[in-house]
């Protein structure tokens, strides 16, 4: 089993190696397409057959020595499947295989030079992926998590001569780097402490009273890695990359590499009790705050990426509640439901070559199979029964419920919060399902078709995947990871699904029938708020108030203190020289005098020395 | 004895050194210079005087070795009056820094 693990870091590793160095093969564009499509097949099934094994056995470990520090070894690299890792790397690989799938037709219009760099990337980030789930240790999780940070990059820039594409490239990374110091920290922390980077149960208890600052630093790479506020800025940005590589990172895997973290290193995380209460209401705050900025955007991509903060906070709210099944659910069945709905929208815009729900409308009769699979895409991240985001949604909500009633009173704030944000994420899903699909045809949805095979498969895959990631494997799946999670129908649940069910509602009034709501303009300063990139510009101003006058603080002294002292050094040399150089009379005479001169000198001095 | 040798060396070697820095004529100088070998020469044949036969050859190659130099500083003189037409060294001044 550990060698078909293995495979899934070498194949990939090996195929973007080799993509690199062969420049003619990257450029020819298919062969790299080829070779890249055949290796994310072949992971997903090396990745079944590691799920198949996985499944109810006891956790293996294969390492092998990679760091030594004073004569011993102080990390390991290898892989670590327990049913937690196979079932991360069955859904990084299936989404992939989709993604990659879909980027054929996506991307067929780009040059060949393009598409074999794009491939060369699509390799790397997996093999970066798999390298982060299977980690045995936080230590090459960090690495892997840099490299998808990396891969990130690369594909958010991948149109790079276009500015706001390499500027959302930049913006990301640094974002991104910027709380991967957290996870730095937190390493560094957790070793001096411990002297390993182990996630297993005897290592969170080593770190005794620690553990709750270890957990925060940790925390804050999650929070940058997973777009949780007030870090979340670079995710929507990131939607100029193309739509495939916001699927496959931006919405179902390496954003979610965060709550993986959490995940995995739960043992932690279970014990820092303050940590997870503020884990709680900051995943609360950011599933609120995303959806209400969701709400008021127009262009497609954008609407799904603040989906996407929102419900990655749902996940770290549940992971705050201390429920990490319920969390690591969500996380699934999210990759599954929101990868369908940027390849739906990929579909889309592929048709009308506009991210702008303007440019859309009517389009249900001309591409049926994007709408039915949007639609169910829709209606699962909807949280309505019976498709999977209902399940996850409603453990999560129970999750919090359960918290708040035993240990937490505080808990209730992120409870409500969520569940209001239930009501308003079915609202804006249907928003985009009207406009787009509904009413009269724009001017460029009048000649949309639908795509073609490579364009429609990857659709129906995951549109069945987000109906039998539900209630089908909620219970085994659950209880494959820990602690068994049963359906139940409850009040807290109906309460949600009737705000979805009011949020439809709502969009279907406003939207399709084209009336309007009384008192509802009583919220257009909310609107307002969300419309005002708040966030965007608190961080500008940080950069540019502190950032820069650090900067131009630094330069004064590069300047005036560090220029003046080699200036300085320079004048004097120059200024010696010159009074040197009249030594040099030219005169035979004079040179006669000076080495008689140095003559009597050096006698005296060794009659003195004598 | 030795010591009046070793005087008139002296002297000869003084001369020499007067000559050298006060001539302005280079070859007034290489004749100075001449001096100063030839009072280091006398030198030598008075320090022979005690020590031996051995400093009196060594002076024969040191007048070879004199008169080698004199070729050298001659020829330098000629060049000299070649490109300038006197052989005033203070004149030839080109190196002043």
């Amino acid at each position: 089993m550990s060698d078909v693990a293995l495979f899934t870091l070498l194949g990939p590793l090996g195929v973007a190696l080799l993509l690199v160095v062969a420049g003619n093969l990257r450029r020819s564009g298919y062969a790299a397409l080829a070779l890249s499509l055949l290796m994310a097949q072949a992971n997903v099934i090396a990745s079944v057959i590691v799920l198949s094994k996985a499944w109810g056995a006891p956790a293996v470990t294969v390492e092998t020595p990679w760091l030594w520090a004073s004569g011993k070894t102080m990390a390991t690299v290898g892989v670590h499947i327990d049913p937690i890792s196979a079932s991360m790397l069955f859904v990084v690989a299936v989404v992939a295989m989709c993604v990659q799938f879909f980027s054929v037709s996506y991307l067929s219009d780009e040059p060949r030079e393009g598409i074999g760099r794009y491939f060369t990337w699509q390799s790397l980030f997996l093999f970066s992926m798999n390298a982060l789930v299977l980690a045995p240790n936080l230590l090459q999780l960090f690495v892997a998590w840099e490299l998808v940070g990396l891969c990130s990059y690369l594909l958010i820039g991948f149109w790079y001569t276009k500015p706001s594409a390499a500027e959302a490239a930049l913006k990301a990374f640094w974002m991104t780097k910027l709380a991967d110091l957290g996870l730095m920290i937190g390493l560094i922390l957790q070793y001096r402490w411990t002297g390993e980077f182990a996630f297993t149960h005897e290592a969170a208890v080593a770190l005794g009273p620690m553990v709750s600052t270890v957990a925060l630093f940790y925390f804050i790479a999650v929070m940058g890695k997973s777009a949780q506020f007030p870090l979340h800025i670079w995710l929507p940005d990131a939607m100029e990359g193309p739509t495939p590589v916001s699927a496959l990172l931006h919405a179902a895997t390496m954003v979610a590499a965060g709550v993986y973290l959490v995940v995995r290193g739960w043992p932690i995380f279970e014990l820092a009790e303050d940590t997870r209460l503020f884990m709680a209401m900051i995943g609360g705050f950011t599933a609120f705050f995303a959806a209400c900025v969701a709400i008021v955007q127009t262009d497609i991509k954008k609407i799904l990426a603040y989906s996407t903060c929102s419900q990655l906070g749902y996940m770290v709210a549940a992971l705050g509640a201390g429920e990490m099944t319920a969390g690591y659910y969500h996380l699934t069945t999210h990759a599954f439901f929101k990868a369908l709905l940027f390849l739906g929208a990929g579909s889309l815009i592929h048709a009308v070559h506009s991210n702008e729900l303007s440019n859309m409308g009517g389009l249900w009769r001309k591409m049926p199979v994007t709408a039915v699979t949007f639609g169910i895409g829709t209606l699962a991240l909807s949280g309505i029964p019976p498709f999977a985001g209902f399940f996850s949604k409603d453990l999560i909500l129970e999750a919090l419920l359960h918290g708040a009633e035993h240990d937490q009173p505080l808990l209730y704030i992120p409870l409500v919060l969520c569940v209001i944000a239930a009501g308003m994420t079915a609202y804006y899903m249907f928003r985009v399902v009207f406009l787009a699909f509904f009413g009269e045809p724009s001017a460029h949805a009048e000649h949309a078709h639908e795509g073609d095979l490579g364009i429609l498969g990857p659709l129906v895959l995951l549109a069945c995947l987000s109906f039998f990631a539900g209630i089908p494997v909620l219970t085994s799946l659950t209880g494959q990871w820990g602690h068994a999670a049963h359906f139940h129908v409850t009040g807290l649940g109906m309460l949600a699904l009737a705000l979805a069910l009011g949020g439809i509602g709502l969009a279907w009034q406003l939207h399709l029938r084209g009336g309007t709501v009384p008192g509802l303009g009583a919220l257009a300063p909310l609107g307002d708020i969300a419309r005002s990139h708040a966030v965007d510009r608190f961080w500008r101003n940080l950069y540019l108030g502190g950032l820069r006058g650090i900067a131009k603080s630094v330069a004064w002294f590069d300047r005036y203190v560090i220029d003046a002292l080699i200036n300085l050094v320079g004048v004097g040399a120059l200024q010696g020289a010159e009074q040197v150089r009249k030594v040099q009379s030219g005169r035979g005479g004079d040179y006669v005098y000076a080495v008689f001169l140095g003559l009597i000198v050096a006698v005296a001095w060794s009659v003195v020395l004598a | 004895m030795i010591h009046w040798v070793l005087t008139v060396a002296a002297v000869l070697f003084a001369l020499g050194i007067y000559g050298v820095s006060t001539r302005k004529n280079a070859v007034g100088i290489l004749l100075s210079v001449e001096l100063m070998a030839n009072a280091v020469n006398l030198n030598l044949v008075g320090f022979g005087m005690r020590a031996g036969d051995s400093a009196h050859v060594f002076v024969l190659f040191a007048i070879a070795l004199t008169v080698a130099e004199v070729v050298v500083g001659l020829a330098l003189v000629v060049l000299l009056y070649r490109t300038r037409k006197n052989v005033l060294i203070d004149l030839a001044s080109e190196l002043r820094g």
